[in-house]
């Protein structure tokens, strides 16, 4: 356990976050979620729209409280810290943003933007000292030293993009948060950015958590890949593995939901078999939480949580018909 | 000769003209080179924030004459008063409601003469200055007359009928009547014989200067209380604004009378209640943005980078919220100065002889009937004031909202 500890960059236990949504009624929005991290890897996480990807990163980085679990941040416990004394412990755990329009202050030239972190944390004490640096930075995303006068407005989404990616790498993180980095992102712009990210990856030896709904990127950047559904992780395992030997209905079908380009292929694969919409998390499902939309669901389905459970080779699922 | 000539050099125009076109046409549709380089560059040019909004400002007419509206009753009010020969508290009883434009008798070659309100006569020179006051001599009380000197001729003022006439005593004809315009006091003079041009110089004066206390209240604590109860949220927030609910449900002239029985009537009870006062609904617009900005992505941002709340309050609220508050400022401007304005002419606001357009208003009512301009110019000057302050508010709400950018 010590020695996984030191390889880890971040360990998430049972992370539970449920919100309070009006009298009595609580939104389970993610439920019992371990996974580790190791260091220099990227971790992917797949799901479809309101999983609860998102809050899991959120809560991770604690914007949210946790409501149940622990957070380790490279062998610290940062689960009950105060903001105070997680301040500095923001200096390894970065983050980035999925809209590049939203998350970038218009009000603010690209200078102050990336001079923020390095202000917040006392690396340098004015504005104007950060030039060098930001400068510096700035090059390393493709971008120059002539924009640093210019507002986010003034940007292309791509741009836009990598000066979040540039602010967040300003504090030389060990471990990077990307929440949706792409989706919102022309598909040519896509490849420039996951390659940026590649590259800071194999220079720096940082830690991703991407977060993603496109599997075919995720395939293409992830070490390791756990695919949630309705707040709780129904499978982890390898990447490659999990794309070639998928054991959860779920994952079956979101690999089938790929659109591939050759129609003769496509022709040739599986349909896929989930239809009907993500049930409501306020009130989750009895039993297993796919049951509802799972082609291949019995009985015990509905009466019996199935746990993540190691099938083999580090290939965990949590279904009670996989083998 | 020359005719072929002539259209032999057309032709050839013609056709090098096409010959240009033609190359042009095939140029268009090529690949212009393209560099990385190229393709990072920013091609416009930079804009600030503020550029852009006064380029989208100064693009609205009504907007543009708000602002030439305010500067010009900023110089009207502060650099007027040293162009005027007269003090706003100056009395002058001998001249008292004499209008702008004065009805002037003249019988052929006597010089022009012109009756007060207090039944005298003065002169009137050809370039329409006021000159000296006739004696009076003695009143035929049969007659309805009182007879004045002129110079050793007698000049009769017939009082029986309003206007009041001259006429000559002795023939009792009419003498001629026409209309000048009076240059000694421009806007004519009250009832207490002050020239009307500088009270007004000096009301407009108040006005602005409490639309400046109005603004400075707004800006400092309607913002700072309004950010903070909306940053903080939760139970915070519930009491400040409860706060601001209780101080906003007081009427302000019962506070004002309340106020001003504390520290006397004057400027000072006035900006007093306006700066204890008139924040609420700042405070209001501002919490609401923030409300709804905190919860943004580059807000969740500036969280996960470790920035202070003081930070992110300071530099991505507020500034984000600046529009809002711009627009919430001139809006309110123009209802405090009218509040002023409202409370000098319930005379529970600045006292005689200080001058401010509501207590001029005030003033004219007395003789209303007689001198209606007394009431009308200080009257035109706040509905003025009120439009030009409008209308800027307008253009900046229209300049700042990023979704009508043409």
């Amino acid at each position: 356990m010590a020695e996984k500890s030191k390889q880890a960059i971040l360990e998430v236990e049972n992370l539970t976050k449920h919100f309070n949504a009006g009298r009595r009624s609580v939104v389970h929005a993610v439920d019992g979620v371990s996974f580790q991290i190791r260091r220099g890897k990227t971790f992917g996480l797949v799901g479809e729209s309101g999983c609860g990807k998102s809050t899991c990163a959120r809560t991770i980085i604690r914007i949210y409280d946790l409501t149940d679990g622990s957070v380790i941040l490279d062998g610290t416990d940062i689960t009950r810290m105060s903001q105070k004394e997680l301040k500095p412990l923001r200096r390894k755990m970065q983050m980035i943003f999925q809209d590049p329009y939203a998350s970038l202050n218009a009000r603010m030239t690209v200078r102050d933007i990336i001079a923020e972190p390095l202000i917040a944390h006392g690396i340098v004490r004015r504005k104007q000292d950060a030039d060098e640096i930001v400068a510096d930075m700035l090059g390393q995303v493709g971008l120059t030293r002539e924009h640093m006068g210019r507002y986010a407005h003034e940007f292309s989404g791509g741009q836009r993009q990598r000066i979040g990616i540039a602010r967040a790498l300003v504090l030389q993180p060990d471990l990077l948060i990307c929440d949706e980095p792409i989706s919102a992102l022309d598909v040519s712009i896509q490849a420039q950015v996951i390659n940026l990210l590649r590259d800071f990856q194999e220079r720096k030896n940082l830690s991703y958590l991407f977060i993603a709904h496109d599997l075919s990127m995720v395939r293409y950047v992830s070490d390791e890949v756990g695919v949630m559904y309705l707040g709780q992780l129904v499978e982890r395992s390898d990447s490659d593995e999990l794309y070639a030997h998928p054991l959860h209905p779920y994952t079956r079908g979101l690999l089938g939901s790929i659109p591939i380009a050759n129609p003769k292929e496509a022709r040739l694969r599986e349909k896929s078999g989930i239809e009907g919409d993500l049930p409501s998390p306020i009130n989750p499902p009895a039993g297993c939480r796919f049951h509802t939309r799972c082609p291949f669901a019995k009985a015990e389905c509905s009466e019996e949580l199935p746990l993540l459970r190691d099938l083999g080779g580090g290939h965990y699922a949590a279904c009670h018909l996989a083998l | 000769m020359s005719d072929r000539r002539m259209e032999e050099q057309k032709v050839g125009e013609i056709q090098r003209e096409l010959k240009q076109r033609e190359s042009w046409e095939r140029d268009m549709w090529d690949l212009l080179p393209s560099t990385d380089e190229a393709r990072e560059k920013i091609w416009g040019r930079s804009r600030t924030f503020a550029g852009d909004v006064w380029f989208r400002f100064r693009r609205k007419p009504t907007a543009i004459f708000g602002l030439v509206l305010i500067l010009a009753m900023v110089l009207f009010a502060f650099l007027g008063p040293f162009f005027t020969p007269y003090r706003y508290s100056e009395q002058n009883l001998d001249l008292v409601n004499i209008p702008p434009r004065m009805r002037v008798f003249s019988s052929g070659d006597s010089p022009l003469l012109t009756i007060t309100e207090s039944l005298r006569i003065v002169t009137v020179n050809q370039d329409g200055t006021l000159g000296r006051q006739l004696r009076a001599v003695r009143e035929e009380e049969k007659m309805k007359m009182i007879i004045f000197d002129l110079d050793g001729t007698e000049v009769g003022l017939f009082y029986g009928v309003r206007p009041y006439l001259c006429a000559d005593p002795e023939t009792h004809v009419i003498y001629d009547q026409k209309t000048v315009w009076n240059r000694s006091f421009l806007f004519g003079t009250d009832s207490l014989g002050r020239d009307v041009l500088t009270r007004l110089m000096y009301g407009t004066r108040v006005s602005l200067m409490v639309a400046f206390i109005a603004v400075t209240v707004n800006l400092v604590i309607g913002i700072l209380y309004g950010g903070i109860s909306g940053y903080a949220g939760g139970m915070v927030d519930a009491v400040m604004m409860r706060i601001v609910d209780i101080i906003s449900t007081i009427p302000l002239t019962l506070y004002v009378i309340l106020i001003m029985v504390l520290m006397g009537s004057g400027l000072a009870s006035i900006i007093t209640a306006l700066g204890t006062t008139y924040w609420v609904e700042m405070a209001r617009v501002v919490r609401g943005q923030v409300l709804s900005l905190k919860s943004q992505d580059f807000v969740l941002a500036a969280r996960t980078i470790g920035s202070s709340g003081k930070t992110i309050l300071l530099e991505h609220l507020i500034p984000n919220a600046m529009g809002s508050i711009l627009v919430t400022v001139t809006m309110l401007i123009p209802s405090a100065i009218f509040m002023e304005a409202f409370l000098g002419y319930l005379g529970i606001g600045l006292q005689s002889p200080l001058a401010s357009l509501g207590t001029m208003c005030n003033d004219a009512t007395e003789n209303l009937r007689t001198c209606p301009y007394q009431l009308f110019i200080p009257a035109l000057m706040i509905v003025l004031i009120m439009f030009g302050f409008n209308f800027i508010g307008d253009g900046l709400r229209d300049a700042l909202d990023p979704k009508l950018k043409k």
